[in-house]
């Protein structure tokens, strides 16, 4: 009789707290769905129309996604990104890992080491990106600066289109402080017995890593490297405030169009030329793109990622 | 459970009436036949300031129109307010802009209004007035009007033994190369002239060289003409000997921000240099004591008939389709553009007035005594503007990218205009079988 009622208890209070737990989501439900679902819900539907926002919507049936197979500016885009993701994110990542790994050593001020190498990541994109531009200035620009100082070429980053995307992997490197802080925590739960294993054994510094850290951190670098890549892929603000910022009415994709990423080419199909329905249908196509992506990450992740209690 | 599904539900409901009538108009019409509209512009600042003084100005001048003003509208700011279906009752847009908004119906036809108000569109530059125009129908009313010169540094030039500005195009290159300096090490300090300053104007050389961009009887797109592609070779002129194009584009990328006392112009940085006429409030403003002149655009050597040359740029008062008081609208936008306001506007921002009563009224020169070449460019008839075309903003881009090109000295000019018009005949070819 006891056992019972106490269950009847534990079943209302979980309850209760089920009531709870509901009217403290109702505000994030509430815009999630106003803001998230209904639009994604939307452009489904509009990717099979063309649709200029003004008129209704025409049924065109998948003549948007034929268009878009057969779209200059499609493959470009396509190639701008991957080329950004690959080599930008592949870059950040083994960046990040080696500053914490740095970070992590015992060094007087620690702390403080680790405060300026996070700094930077608290900028918001905007305010970076217009620094950045003066940084990357080709004449009067710090970078050039130190490399003139070093007798070695000096670019036209923002000036030449070859050079415009390794200057936005170079202004994504200087934001991986949160990236760098996560892999921190990391190797901080690594057990220090561990090591001791490895120095028993007679093994060095780079044995400590490649059996120890890289293995550890497996779990993190497989959770950094797909959020990494879909940040990635969604690459727009550095583009869309360069554009900007340079005093030409040049168009959106930066000079000879090295910066039209695939958020940028949604942006300019649907709001520049108002193709809307061409436009979602563009957004799922990268979905389904990221979608694939991730997944061939999650199918090599069997070999390289270790979870501990494996 | 039961309850929890019922808080979903609720959600639902709830989300939909905040998704779907986030945005319903509230007209405010308030009592004693006041009528009030919503005037939705882009500018902001000193040049904001002088707008809500014209509309106040206008708002005490009768008790009927009450107008309420939206400084800073962006243009994907109006897009967005109508097709939301809360729209300004008037906006103002760039030109390009218009042909197509009106081509997918989202402006209201203004023609009967037009003859109501006994408007007369004979007293508006023809150019500008067509740009608001789209099938036979008018949407805009011109209200901005912008036309290029040259600018040339009067000291620079003396110091070379300069007296005249250049007169033809292949002056101009001939000044340029006497204008030049280079340091010790073979880096230019000053140039005469770079073709691709303040931007890549694609406009601006072809106009000066007699070139179009559609046929409108034929529609055809004929950006692929000689003189267009004459325009293009004379451009490239700039990054090609005696010019070193790489350390051309060195010493141009680091000029100082384009509106600040840092302009290359100011700078001494460069000695000509093809501006709008709004340039002379920039040089009140940041370079008072800089000695300089304004000459027309130099015309292609022995066609002196295309004197006086060069693009005329346009933005336009327009009345969304989802108004309900186009009306009142139309009377303020005529208001907008009778003499006395509309000269002071153009004066305060800079701008030409497009009505040939406020052209040739003395007064304005007072107001503005610094326009006054500008104003006879845009008189003479010589200066043309971009066509009416609903993919004007498709043509334009694409015309851009393919001059990148060419700058780089990837494609030649006819490779050039052949991509464009490849890129952009299926725009033509579809708006021609739906208009």
């Amino acid at each position: 009789m006891k056992r019972n009622y106490e269950k009847v208890k534990a079943y209302s209070a979980s309850r209760n707290q089920k009531k709870l737990a509901i009217v403290f989501l109702t505000p994030w439900i509430i815009g999630f769905i106003a803001f998230n679902l209904y639009p994604i819900v939307t452009t489904f539907c509009y990717s099979f129309t063309k649709y200029n926002l003004f008129q209704a919507p025409q049924w065109v049936g998948l003549k948007n996604y034929f268009t878009l197979f057969t779209s200059h500016e499609f493959y470009l885009s396509l190639f701008n990104t991957l080329y950004y993701v690959i080599f930008g994110v592949g870059l950040q990542l083994i960046l990040a890992l080696a500053t914490a790994i740095l970070l992590n050593l015992n060094v007087k001020g620690k702390s403080i080491f680790r405060s300026i190498y996070f700094i930077p990541s608290l900028m918001p994109p905007v305010a970076a990106s217009l620094l950045w531009v003066w940084l990357l200035n080709p004449k009067y620009g710090l970078i050039n600066t130190f490399l003139r100082f070093l007798h070695l070429n000096e670019p036209l980053w923002l000036i030449s289109a070859e050079w415009t995307k390794p200057a936005i992997i170079l202004m994504s490197l200087w934001g991986i402080g949160s990236t760098m802080v996560i892999f921190l925590a990391g190797l901080g739960d690594i057990p220090h017995v561990y090591y001791e294993a490895v120095e028993i054994d007679g093994g060095g510094a780079w044995s400590k890593f490649k059996n120890v850290t890289w293995p550890m951190l497996s779990s993190i670098t497989f959770f950094q490297l797909i959020s990494g890549m879909i940040a990635g892929f969604n690459i727009f603000t550095q583009t869309y405030i360069i554009s900007q910022a340079a005093a030409d009415k040049s168009s959106l994709g930066g000079i000879k169009n090295s910066l039209l990423f695939f958020a940028v080419n949604i942006y300019q199909e649907g709001f520049s030329y108002l193709k809307f329905g061409y436009a979602s249908a563009l957004a799922w196509i990268m979905l389904l793109i990221i979608l694939i992506f991730t997944l061939i990450i999650f199918k090599t992740s069997k070999k390289w990622v270790y979870y501990r209690g494996e | 459970m039961r309850n929890l599904k019922k808080c979903i539900g609720v959600l639902l409901v709830i989300s939909m009436i905040f998704s779907i009538g986030g945005c319903k108009s509230t007209s405010k019409t308030s009592s004693g036949n006041v009528t009030t509209i919503s005037f939705w512009h882009v500018w902001n600042g000193s040049e904001g300031e002088m707008l809500q003084e014209i509309v106040d100005d206008f708002n005490n001048s009768q008790s009927e129109i009450k107008v309420e003003v939206l400084e800073n509208a962006t243009t994907e700011k109006q897009l967005t307010a109508i097709t939301g279906g809360n729209p300004p009752d008037v906006g103002y847009l760039v030109d390009y802009r218009i042909s197509k908004l009106a081509s997918i119906g989202a402006l209201t036809e203004l023609d009967s209004m037009i003859e109501e108000n006994k408007m007369d569109s004979a007293n508006c530059v023809p150019e500008l007035w067509n740009l608001g125009n789209y099938g036979g129908k008018q949407y805009g009313i011109p209200y901005t009007m912008d036309s290029y010169m040259l600018y040339y540094n009067k000291d620079l030039l003396e110091e070379v033994g300069l007296t005249e500005p250049p007169k033809t195009t292949s002056e101009l290159f001939e000044y340029a190369e006497k204008l030049t300096k280079l340091d010790k090490n073979g880096e230019y300090t000053q140039l005469g002239f770079i073709s691709d300053i303040p931007w890549i104007d694609i406009l601006n050389w072809a106009f000066v060289y007699g070139a179009d961009f559609y046929d409108s009887e034929n529609d055809k797109l004929t950006c692929d003409s000689q003189s267009n592609i004459d325009a293009l070779n004379f451009k490239l002129r700039s990054y090609q000997e005696p010019y070193e194009a790489e350390k051309v584009r060195k010493f141009k990328s680091g000029f100082g921000k384009y509106m600040s006392p840092n302009n290359p112009f100011f700078q001494n940085q460069l000695a000509l240099d093809v501006e709008g006429q709004w340039f002379t409030t920039f040089i009140d403003k940041y370079a008072p004591d800089i000695n300089y002149g304004i000459a027309p655009m130099p015309y292609p050597d022995g066609r002196p008939e295309l004197a006086n040359g060069g693009q005329l740029q346009g933005g336009m008062l327009y009345v969304p389709k989802g108004s309900k008081k186009q009306e009142a609208a139309f009377k303020f936008i005529d208001y907008l553009v009778s003499d006395e306001p509309y000269m002071k506007f153009c004066a305060g921002k800079g701008s030409i007035p497009t009505t040939y009563s406020a052209l040739d009224n003395p007064k304005f020169l007072e107001l503005a005594p610094a326009l006054e070449p500008f104003v006879e460019i845009a008189k003479n008839g010589n200066a043309h503007a971009f066509p009416c075309i609903p993919f004007a903003k498709e043509y334009c881009d694409e015309l851009n990218l393919q001059e990148e090109k060419f700058y780089s000295f990837e494609v030649t000019a006819e490779e050039a205009m052949a991509n464009v018009v490849k890129k952009i005949k299926p725009l033509v070819d579809e708006w021609v079988k739906t208009r």
